[in-house]
């Protein structure tokens, strides 16, 4: 919801950057208004002082009260790519709000975590359905016809799956060149990891296939002169969507890491671009570490997303396999 | 005269199985109209001469021998001609009727796939009335209920019924019943050896009655063809096999089935 909706919960785009921000602390959000005794919550401004070191040193301003207005008007975005609307869940007006701090250019983390789950989760989901449906029909018609067909498969799978994933998944980027357009680079970035994805869920489904194909139902199928797609299509495949189901949402998180280790690298999402990603590309140097610990912020994004996924897939299992319950 | 079916030195070997060859040099024919059993102890591979018949056998399966029906060789026949013997003119009835629909669509969807594959039938407006006219002609009659029920909600007498509903409803030359009755209690098997006889009067066509029952071989059929480990012992007419059976394999399986009923 927030990704769909990224230009609505963040304050500002993921590229605008105040350069005089830079490396701004969390904001600190205070509740209660104690001279006027109201509740309403507000931020004080920034001070900087450029120490012997030249390091910048934040800190409040608290001369004066700039309050957090919801439903603010700001800096214009679509929705959907339709409506043009310029309101935001929050604000504020005269000074910059930065609840999770800044980076180096002086942008929000928060809006740019908000922007970036849009391209980290959308690799995710896009990724996994691509690899699924490779993965499930390959693994269908193979396990169901069986032969040479299926040995031929079988074959390229296991190649496929031979290889250390990352380190394909590197060969792979390292052979299309660097200078690509952000969009171009996004595509690639899905193709190389449903590439490396379907190969395993080829291998169960098939086998699934091939104790389905053994069933009277599907026997009676062919007996009454369906056609060999149709038998696939509606009498095999369908009883592996309880397992698909499952490896879709235990799997999405192997999606995220990798679009974030690409990003990481640098090979992945481009600046100014954001990606949880290249996000956490910043917290590669102690110095940033202990200087600004908020950059390390998408890295818990990513551990608490990846773990939602892994919680949903283990409960999913859970209900909708009804023989794992009577062992336990 | 003519037959409508022959099967000519068939032998059919299972890949990696235990027993070697599954069928044996088995020759036999089908006349039109008749009722044929074919009769033997489990595993003496009548199954697997009603699967080679329509030729779903597992691939990788050894067959030699042929399966002539008119004139051409079912064992031979490419997909799209396959696709057309089977249901249309040649329809089977398998032993297990809960095993034999899809546990994860409903009895009505069997139908209109069945229907949907048949061009000639898909073209017609009517279907769900012509479903059920088939199905009541089965003996089925809350159809509506039926049709929305997926297999499991439905006994085995029932599902037994609509899946001998769905095999005639192309009206076929031949209806192979393999162990029709096998997985259901006795009033319920004679209510269906009932109906099989009903319809064919009335569609006719020709049975192959795959059975291990004697009791219904002898109220049932013309001819029986005796099968012991996949060799085809004997083929005689109903009387006769009781009367004088010729082979010693067979003498054992009546006498076995007569010392059970006495």
């Amino acid at each position: 919801m927030t990704a769909i909706f990224a230009g609505f919960f963040s304050p500002y785009r993921y590229d605008d950057g105040d350069i005089a921000y830079r490396w701004a602390p969390p904001a600190k959000l205070h509740f209660i208004n104690v001279q006027k005794k109201i509740f309403r919550p507000y931020v004080y401004g920034y001070k900087v002082k450029v120490d012997r070191y030249y390091r910048r040193v934040y800190s409040e301003d608290r001369s004066r009260i700039y309050p957090v207005k919801l439903f603010v008007k700001g800096f214009r975005y679509k929705i959907f790519g339709i409506f043009s609307v310029n309101r935001h869940l929050f604000g504020t007006q005269g000074t910059r709000i930065y609840l999770l701090g800044a980076d180096l250019k002086g942008r929000d983390i928060l809006s740019r975590l908000i922007y970036g789950a849009r391209i980290s989760l959308s690799i995710g989901l896009i990724g996994v359905t691509i690899s699924f449906v490779i993965g499930i029909i390959v693994g269908g018609i193979s396990g169901y016809f069986g032969g040479w067909a299926d040995n031929i498969t079988m074959r390229i799978v296991e190649m496929m799956m031979m290889v250390p994933g990352f380190y394909l998944m590197l060969a792979l980027r390292a052979s299309f060149p660097p200078d690509f357009s952000s969009a171009q680079v996004y595509f690639l970035i899905v193709v190389i990891l449903s590439f490396i994805g379907w190969a395993s869920i080829a291998r169960v489904i098939r086998g699934m296939a091939l104790s389905l194909k053994e069933r009277e139902f599907v026997l009676a199928a062919k007996a009454i002169g369906l056609s060999n797609f149709k038998i696939i299509m509606r009498h095999i495949l369908p009883h592996t969507f309880s397992y698909a189901v499952v490896a879709v949402f235990l799997s999405i998180p192997g999606y995220i890491i990798g679009e974030a280790a690409l990003s990481l690298l640098g090979l992945g999402i481009q600046e100014p671009q954001a990606s949880w990603g290249n996000m956490l590309a910043l917290a590669q140097g102690i110095v940033n570490i202990k200087l600004y610990p908020w950059v390390l912020t998408p890295g818990v994004i990513i551990v608490i997303t990846t773990s939602c996924f892994n919680i949903i897939g283990e409960a999913l299992r859970d209900v909708l396999d009804p023989k794992r319950k009577v062992f336990q | 005269m003519k037959p409508l079916l022959s099967v000519n030195n068939l032998s059919v070997a299972y890949a990696g199985g235990r027993i070697k060859e599954a069928l044996k040099n088995a020759s036999f024919k089908l006349y039109k109209g008749e009722i044929l059993g074919i009769v033997g102890e489990s595993g003496s591979g009548k199954t697997t001469l009603a699967s080679s018949i329509l030729n779903i056998l597992p691939s990788g399966t050894k067959k030699e021998g042929e399966v002539i029906f008119e004139g051409r060789n079912i064992l031979k026949m490419n997909d799209k001609e396959l696709r057309n013997i089977r249901g249309n003119r040649i329809s089977i009835v398998f032993q297990e009727p809960a095993a034999s629909f899809n546990p994860v669509l409903t009895v009505g969807y069997h139908f209109l796939e069945f229907m949907g594959k048949n061009s000639a039938m898909n073209k017609r407006e009517n279907k769900g009335r012509i479903i059920e006219d088939l199905l009541r002609k089965s003996g089925i009659y809350d159809t509506k209920r039926v049709l929305k029920s997926y297999p499991h909600e439905l006994s085995g007498g029932q599902l037994q019924r609509a899946m001998i509903a769905l095999a005639i409803s192309s009206n076929p030359d031949i209806l192979i019943a393999d162990e029709p009755t096998s997985s259901l209690d006795v009033t319920v098997e004679s209510q269906i050896v009932n109906l099989l006889l009903e319809l064919r009067k009335e569609l006719g066509f020709t049975i192959l009655f795959i059975t291990h029952n004697l009791g219904l071989v002898k109220v049932l059929c013309n001819r029986v063809v005796f099968l012991y480990r996949g060799e085809v012992k004997e083929i005689t007419d109903t009387k006769s096999l009781f009367l004088r059976p010729k082979h010693e394999s067979t003498k054992v399986f009546i006498n076995d089935y007569l010392r059970l009923v006495s």
